[in-house]
């Protein structure tokens, strides 16, 4: 074991080094993309916004108000983007539920990262049989139709936050672990793994050393890109009723009870649809600029 | 090999001529000029060997001439076929010349051809883009070109997808297909370099075959001065996207008056030093081109580099009839 | 190609299998009855519903019998609508929403490779930004989002559609959801064509056919465009998943009376057998459609079908 101790510092600053250039390179690469910089500085506003928004207002999300029922939008009364059919003040109610709809995407995509994270890289590692067999039932999972799944169990579970966080998570894990496999088969063949492997590291010492930090830049490209899909999952089942309950809510709810009175009160489905929209909308362009940046070979 | 002595070349008019043709590209690193003032002929019958390492520009020269550059180069300068101006023809007018009048062979057997198309097909239709034939007539014309590049069995080749194919049978039948519509110019582009070696040798002995029995002129680009020996008569040595020299073989390999041409020379592996198969390579790396040098590209790997190599570009003089070089020596010991 | 085809048609069985499963026994290790959420039965009535629908049997015949069913069609009967068998259920609304999906397939596979092939061959113009950018507007914008706009535009105040119901299933009713379902799908499948287009379009082959002189909508039509359109074809099996969960919201909005909307409907009232045989009936056809989609790619791609 004494030879390994000396073969892993030699090995390590090399990677380091090829990392932080390939960052460099790309963040530089990024900073020129228009219009992923201007989805990003529009994404931190929401996040702001949505964080400290709440706190500035004199209303509380499930503060109801018979006197003031389906307000327009007016900044007057502080109610800037009008009230809904119990009273309660939309601006609020927008900036709570964003940070639900923000929560669920942060966790779910969390939950799905470590899953498809560990699945891919062991899958990738190993090689082989091990390999064929992971990747054959990854095959299979594919083929399920996971949303129904997600919410057969939230009929019969009942509607649970927590629950739905990890079912949503652990059906976007697929593609990630799929991803993550071919780099890290890449990877396995570079020379420091080949020497990690001949000094006799262990295999997931190894993974956690030198696969996964190897593996950052593809993994960033994939959470950036599974959060709106998650948030999007969460909206559609918090639409059909089936997410979050009252008084809670989160922008898929609130589009759900926009759009009944849509023609009446317009700005109920108006201010969360717009902040459910541009959110997903900001998280796909800083997505496929992180994609191009990281990957030279794709540009034009 | 061919008599160069009495050639005709300087009498008769060009088929090809081509004159301060440069290429750029943009890229986000900045322009890089690919190709510099390059400037060659070919006559009927002429096979002009165009020689430089990978990276030198000699594939993008004939990319240019038949408008194939990717998206980001443009060239510009002067290509005349035939004593027409065809560099930067639309698209629709230079369709008449590529194919017809000027055909490409590709380098890599395996990819240019079109994986999701039978052979017969990818033959026919380039034949039915030029002449007015019906579809059999066509289909006939493609198994007579699989049999004169000697493919066994050219019926059932015509029904085969590439992938069924080995890579020197791809080699023939991209052959077969430069030259279905017989054109006066053929340019091969590093044909041999994806096959294995004995394949390589057979696929250059096919093309010289071929290049009397259809009378063609043809451009051979490649790495490998060792090609070129049985089967150009002249060539144009290319470095950085410049020309170093150019004569006729002969005086490339017994009178090269060229460093970089003597470099690759070196680079030869010889059997004659009793048995001993030595390569020299040339040491350092091609120039980048997107910072050029004012000066002469080669002058950072040459060993007879002299103070005006780094500041003065090198003209192209002649050194005897039909023999020119770019180096500011007079003359190589 | 017979082995390969054998070989998939054995791949979706163990599929199939594991749905059905994984769906069951999730529904019976749920906490509680079916007739839980009801105000309460006496145990007498309890134990006779039970015996009704086999809930006292145990759990692993209880599944072959289901599967039995399944077999012969038989999706169980619906604990809610006492009346109706799931199958009849479903032989009622799916055929609905059969006609809403399969036009907004077409729409969306017509639109959106029409689209990715101009914005490729307009490669990094005005045109191909133009059409990227409206791409990603329409894959971020959930059609539950589209759908209410579009009523509020063509219904309410346009008024030239109507803004719900199925009417006589005619296309004036068809207009509005089948746009709305189709949206993100012609969005995602134009930024899909774009970019194996536009990869395409820069193979050495594309290069030697462009070296042979074939006019460019040759070169475009006969070259490019089966290599660029097939992984369109493999997004035909997701692109299904995805308009059915479509459907569902769709349904619900325009107030169509399709499978999606029992299917909502069967969830809020906790309808167990209904969600159950819609879980596996659509994931019958998601398997099914897969295998296809996979069989016809291998008829595509000459050199799958050697392998």
């Amino acid at each position: 074991m004494r030879g390994v101790t000396q073969t892993l510092p030699a090995a390590e600053p090399v990677e380091e080094v090829i990392g932080r250039g390939l960052w460099t390179d790309a963040l530089a690469r990024l900073r020129h993309n228009r219009a992923a910089m201007i989805s990003l500085i529009v994404l931190v506003c929401v996040i702001v916004l949505v964080l400290l928004g709440p706190s500035a207002s004199p209303y509380a999300y499930d503060d109801t108000n018979f006197d003031a029922i389906s307000l327009p939008p007016s900044a007057g009364d502080a109610h800037y983007f009008g009230t809904d059919t119990l009273g309660r003040d939309l601006f609020v109610r927008t900036l709570i539920g964003g940070r639900l709809s923000l929560l669920v995407g942060l966790v779910a995509t969390l939950v799905s990262l470590v899953i498809g994270v560990s699945y891919g890289a062991t899958a990738g590692y190993f090689g082989g049989r091990v390999d064929h067999l992971m990747m054959r039932i990854v095959d299979i999972l594919y083929a399920m139709p996971f949303l129904f799944l997600v919410i057969l169990l939230l009929v019969f579970f009942g509607r649970n936050l927590l629950l739905m966080f990890v079912a949503i998570g652990a059906i976007n894990w697929l593609d990630m672990a799929r991803i993550v496999r071919g780099q890290t088969l890449s990877l396995r063949r570079r020379e420091f793994v080949e020497a990690a492997v001949v000094g006799g590291v262990p295999p997931f010492t190894i993974i956690r050393r030198h696969i996964v930090p190897n593996l950052l830049g593809i993994v960033a490209v994939y959470v950036t890109l599974t959060i709106p899909q998650v948030m999007l999952v969460e909206s559609f089942l918090s639409f059909l009723g089936l997410g979050v309950q009252e008084p809670m809510t989160s922008w898929g709810a609130l589009v759900n009870e926009g759009a009944r009175g849509m023609e009446t009160t317009p700005w109920m489905l108006i201010f969360p649809a717009l902040f459910l929209a541009a959110t997903l909308f900001c998280f796909n362009f800083v997505g496929d600029g992180l994609r191009d940046a990281l990957d030279p070979a794709d540009r034009k | 090999m061919p008599v160069i002595g009495q050639s005709p070349q300087y009498s008769e008019q060009p088929l090809l001529e081509v004159r301060h043709l440069d290429v750029r590209f943009t890229t986000p690193e900045g322009e890089v000029k690919a190709v510099d003032d390059l400037e060659f002929s070919l006559v009927r019958g002429e096979t002009l060997g165009v020689v430089g390492e990978s990276g030198s520009g000699k594939t993008q020269v004939a990319h240019a001439m038949l408008g194939l550059l990717a998206e980001n180069g443009r060239a510009t300068g002067s290509v005349r076929f035939a004593g027409e101006e065809i560099l930067n023809l639309p698209a629709k007018r230079l369709n008449r010349i590529r194919g017809a009048g000027m055909a490409l062979v590709f380098q890599d057997p395996m990819t240019s051809l079109n994986p999701y198309l039978r052979i017969g097909p990818q033959l026919s239709e380039a034949l039915m883009a030029h002449e007015p034939v019906s579809g059999r007539q066509a289909r006939e014309a493609a198994c007579s070109m699989l049999d004169a590049v000697h493919l066994a069995h050219p019926r059932a080749c015509l029904r085969a997808y590439p992938h069924e194919l080995s890579g020197g049978m791809r080699q023939r039948v991209m052959i077969a297909m430069a030259l279905i519509c017989r054109p006066r110019v053929l340019i091969a582009d590093e044909p041999s370099t994806a096959l294995d070696a004995t394949v390589q040798a057979r696929i250059l002995e096919l093309l010289s075959e071929l290049k009397r029995e259809f009378e063609l002129a043809m451009l051979l680009i490649t790495h490998d001065l060792g090609v070129v020996a049985g089967t150009c008569d002249r060539v144009l040595i290319m470095y950085g996207g410049r020309t170093m020299e150019e004569a006729a073989v002969d005086d490339i390999f017994y009178r090269s008056q060229h460093p970089y041409t003597r470099g690759l020379l070196g680079a030869l592996p010889r059997l004659d030093a009793a048995g001993v198969s030595r390569m020299a390579a040339i040491p350092g790396q091609p120039p980048s081109l997107l910072e050029p040098q004012p000066g002469c590209p080669f002058e950072k790997r040459c060993d007879y580099r002299f103070e005006p190599c780094k500041h003065q570009r090198p003209p192209l003089e002649n050194v005897s009839a039909g023999h020119r070089k770019a180096c500011h020596h007079e003359k190589l010991p | 190609m017979f082995r390969y085809s054998v070989k998939r048609f054995l791949g979706a069985g163990p599929t199939l299998l594991i749905l059905v499963a994984l769906a069951f026994f999730l529904m019976r290790a749920a906490p509680g009855g079916p007739f839980d959420a009801e105000r309460p039965v006496s145990p007498a009535v309890r134990a006779n519903l039970e015996r009704a629908y086999h809930l006292d049997e145990p759990l692993l015949q209880q599944f072959g019998r289901y599967v039995a069913g399944l077999v012969r069609g038989d999706f169980g009967p619906s604990f809610q609508y006492p009346d109706y068998t799931v199958t009849e259920l479903i032989r009622e609304g799916f055929p609905v929403s059969l006609r809403i999906g399969a036009f907004a397939m077409l729409l969306a596979l017509l639109a959106g490779v029409t689209a990715g092939i101009l914005a490729a061959l307009r490669q990094n113009r005005a045109a191909d930004a133009g059409i990227m950018a409206a791409a990603m507007t329409g894959i971020s914008i959930p059609n539950f989002v589209i759908a209410p706009l579009l009523i509020l535009l063509f219904a309410v105040h346009l008024d030239w559609l109507p803004g719900g119901g199925y009417g006589d299933g005619s296309l004036r009713y068809l207009m509005l959801p089948v746009v709305a379902l189709a949206l993100p799908q012609i969005a995602y499948i134009a930024r899909l064509t774009r970019g194996s287009m536009v990869e395409v379009l820069r193979s050495p082959f594309i290069r030697t056919a462009r070296a042979k002189g074939l006019p460019a909508h040759t070169v475009v039509l006969r070259h490019a465009l089966k290599p660029a359109l097939l992984p369109v074809v493999s997004y035909l099996g997701p692109a299904t998943a995805a308009l059915i969960t479509g459907s569902v919201v769709i349904e619900q909005i325009f107030g169509i009376p399709g499978l999606g909307r029992f299917f909502v409907q069967g969830a809020l009232n906790r309808d167990y057998t209904l969600v159950l045989g819609v879980v596996v009936f659509y994931g019958a056809l998601i398997v099914v459609l897969n295998l296809i989609v996979d069989l016809l790619y291998a008829v595509l791609d000459p050199r799958v079908r050697y392998t």
